[in-house]
């Protein structure tokens, strides 16, 4: 095995696990505050690639796109939370859940009526060049990922710790009829958390799309995985989810590397079944907070 | 408000009822089946363009002895289920000699599946070996097999004395079919293939099978690319300085694939597999002449994918031509199409033969500005 190699599976596999991560902390932060399993979180990264992408192949200056593909997940999530979840706060899991998964068709459906099938790509931010990290050759535009990755987190980090509004979208998360009598508004935090989590979600496209390409149905396979390592973190903490979704990345890649292409999937989702059996309480434990968070 | 859902409603029954105007008595009408909305309408469509600039070259030399042709051509709307639906309606309607279907494979065999059953003689132009084999009486492919295109790549990567040679296809049933026959081919040629990897249409990430690709040190790289991924594997080919000969699946190279990838030029001298009706422009003698006037007739210079349906329209001309109009009439007269030239080659079929063009239609094009000219 040599380090040049390894190094190109792993940092490889560390960029795509950014994507999953900023993905996987939308799905934790949403299930905390508002009690459902946000399954369109995926489609927001489909959003913020494509509409970036979409923009750009129009002449819209760059900077412009990736603003307005953030603003514009922000938005999306925004409306998600007053159309489809506020109305359903009080229904069954199940029902929520559904009604999750319908949002991401819709947003799936539309995607394709407007941007049609063929998928969109974009060059890099600055340029489609490499450079050489411990022998292996990266894409320029993975600093980006990397650096929008580690600049989300760090401000996620901030705020749930630090600030006012952090220690609010907490304490709805752990009880939310304490919060209530506290004077803390639920409501608007469910709102603030589908709307920063579809920013965030499309911010992971924006950055994502020039190495990837965008297409109508690209989110599904981001929000499997944002989903599977929000599961392994837990679904309880927005950095354990983020760890554990760097590390199915990685995972995932050396799989496909070292293994085969063909049981990349199955090393992967081997795995998950594997730390779910044996460590059936971290999903159970995050799952007491969602269903505790539910009912408010 | 009303109005406009009114419209949109005339409209959707127009599509599903047809998009010809219905035929006069006198005409003589071709039944057809596209896939012109749906996912598949970016290839099929200029397949259709193809079909329907030869009718209308044909109707201005005069019909088929002084008779209209009508082509009736219903949308499959990508999708097997409607592609089996309006093929009954075709059928049913006593005034179709022959069908042309302009769909992809998987619609096609479903169409191939009932094609004996309903006895109207059905030419399709798709690639795939199963659609020939085991041959159905009434379904003919117009374009050559996937294995055609597979002999070609393998004779033409031993000719330059390439002997290891590594592939990179779907995990698809169509993609695998591919693999196969590349190892089949590869084998009995004496090339090694070095490394073998697949990835799924989803995937986002190909650095894993290019770095094993790139490890392995082969002569010459083959990618048979279906959809979207196709930007992203070739951006990943230059970032990881696989610096080795390659050649990509045709249908990779559209519009969107150029723009993905930075422009046309980025692409130069890549090679790839495809049938000579897309390297007819660099062409001379009658194939030139055809490519010309498809050209002419369409008002812009003839894709693969136009002349493709081009030649399905002279292959089913040539069929109604020397028959005597009747459905079996049309099919014996299929059966006996010998050496029939056309842009993309030579078309044969026989008793049992339902292929069509062979690997003499599919030559190895270096692609050049955007245009595939033949490889040395």
């Amino acid at each position: 095995m040599d380090l040049a190699t390894f190094a190109q599976f792993a940092l490889s596999g560390l960029t795509t696990g950014c994507v999953y991560a900023l993905v996987a902390i939308g799905f934790v932060l949403c299930a905390n505050v508002s009690g459902i399993v946000n399954f369109a979180q995926g489609e927001y990264v489909m959003v913020g690639g494509i509409v970036t992408a979409g923009l750009a192949s129009l002449a819209v200056p760059l900077p412009v796109a990736i603003l307005v593909a953030v603003f514009l997940g922000g938005v999306f999530g925004f409306l998600q939370e007053r159309v489809t979840v506020a109305p359903v706060r009080r229904a069954p899991m199940f029902l929520q859940a559904t009604v999750a998964l319908g949002v991401a068709v819709v947003i799936q459906s539309a995607a394709l009526i407007v941007w049609g099938k063929d998928p969109y790509g974009l060059s890099g931010f600055v340029g489609d060049d490499v450079f050489v990290l411990l022998g292996a050759y990266l894409p320029l535009q993975a600093l980006f990922v990397w650096g929008a990755t580690a600049a989300f987190v760090g401000a996620a980090f901030y705020l749930l710790k630090f600030t006012e509004l952090g220690r609010a979208i907490r304490a709805v998360a752990i009880n939310p009829g304490a919060a209530t009598m506290m004077g803390i508004k639920t409501g608007r935090m469910s709102m603030l958390v589908f709307a920063a989590s579809g920013a965030a979600g499309a911010l992971a496209g924006v950055v994502i799309v020039p190495i990837t390409s965008a297409s109508w149905d690209s989110g599904l396979e981001f929000g499997v995985k944002g989903f599977t390592g929000a599961i392994i973190g837990g679904f309880h903490s927005p950095f354990w989810a983020t760890a554990a979704a760097l590390g199915l990345g990685v995972l995932e890649s050396l799989a496909a590397g070292y293994v085969s292409s063909e049981a990349k999937d199955i090393v992967t989702y081997g795995v998950l079944l594997a730390y779910l059996m044996i460590r059936g309480g971290a999903f159970l434990r995050g799952r007491r907070v969602v269903a505790s968070t539910g009912g408010h | 408000m009303s109005g406009l859902i009114l419209r949109m409603a005339a409209g959707v029954v127009l599509l599903t009822i047809g998009l010809a105007p219905a035929a006069r008595a006198e005409d003589l009408v071709i039944g057809g089946i596209g896939s012109m909305t749906g996912v598949a309408a970016s290839f099929d469509r200029a397949v259709v363009e193809g079909i329907q600039a030869y009718i209308k070259v044909w109707n201005m030399q005069g019909g088929f002895k002084g008779r209209h042709v009508n082509l009736q051509l219903l949308d499959d709307e990508s999708n097997a289920a409607t592609a089996v639906t309006v093929y009954r309606k075709l059928v049913e309607d006593k005034s179709v000699g022959i069908i042309i279907a302009a769909s992809p494979s998987q619609t096609l065999l479903a169409i191939k599946a009932i094609a004996d059953d309903y006895r109207v003689p059905t030419i399709g132009s798709a690639t795939v070996v199963q659609l020939a084999v085991p041959p159905a009486k009434y379904f003919f492919r117009s374009l050559p097999g996937t294995d055609a295109y597979m002999l070609t790549l393998i004779n033409w990567v031993k000719a330059h004395g390439w002997m290891k040679l590594a592939i990179l296809n779907p995990s698809s049933a169509a993609g695998q079919s591919e693999a196969g026959l590349l190892k089949k081919d590869a084998a009995a040629a004496g090339v090694q293939i070095v490394a073998a990897e697949r990835y799924n249409d989803t995937d986002t990430n190909f650095t894993a099978q290019l770095v094993n690709i790139r490890n392995a040190r082969p002569d010459f790289f083959y990618c048979g690319i279906i959809g979207g991924p196709s930007v992203t594997i070739f951006k990943q080919v230059k970032q990881l300085h696989l610096t080795m000969p390659i050649a990509l699946h045709s249908s990779a190279f559209n519009p969107n694939f150029y723009r993905g990838i930075g422009g046309v030029k980025e692409a130069d001298g890549v090679y790839s597999p495809v049938e000579r009706g897309g390297m007819a422009g660099s062409a001379s003698g009658l194939v030139a002449k055809l490519y010309k006037e498809a050209s002419d007739a369409m008002g812009h210079p003839a894709t693969n994918l136009n002349t493709a349906g081009w030649d399905t329209a002279m292959i089913v001309a040539h069929a109604i031509e020397t028959s005597n109009d009747t459905r079996q009439g049309i099919l014996v007269a299929l059966e006996n199409t010998q050496d029939l030239p056309v842009i993309g080659g030579l078309v044969s079929y026989g008793p049992s033969d339902r292929r069509g063009k062979d690997e003499r239609s599919v030559g190895i094009g270096r692609l050049t500005d955007g245009h595939f000219v033949e490889a040395k």
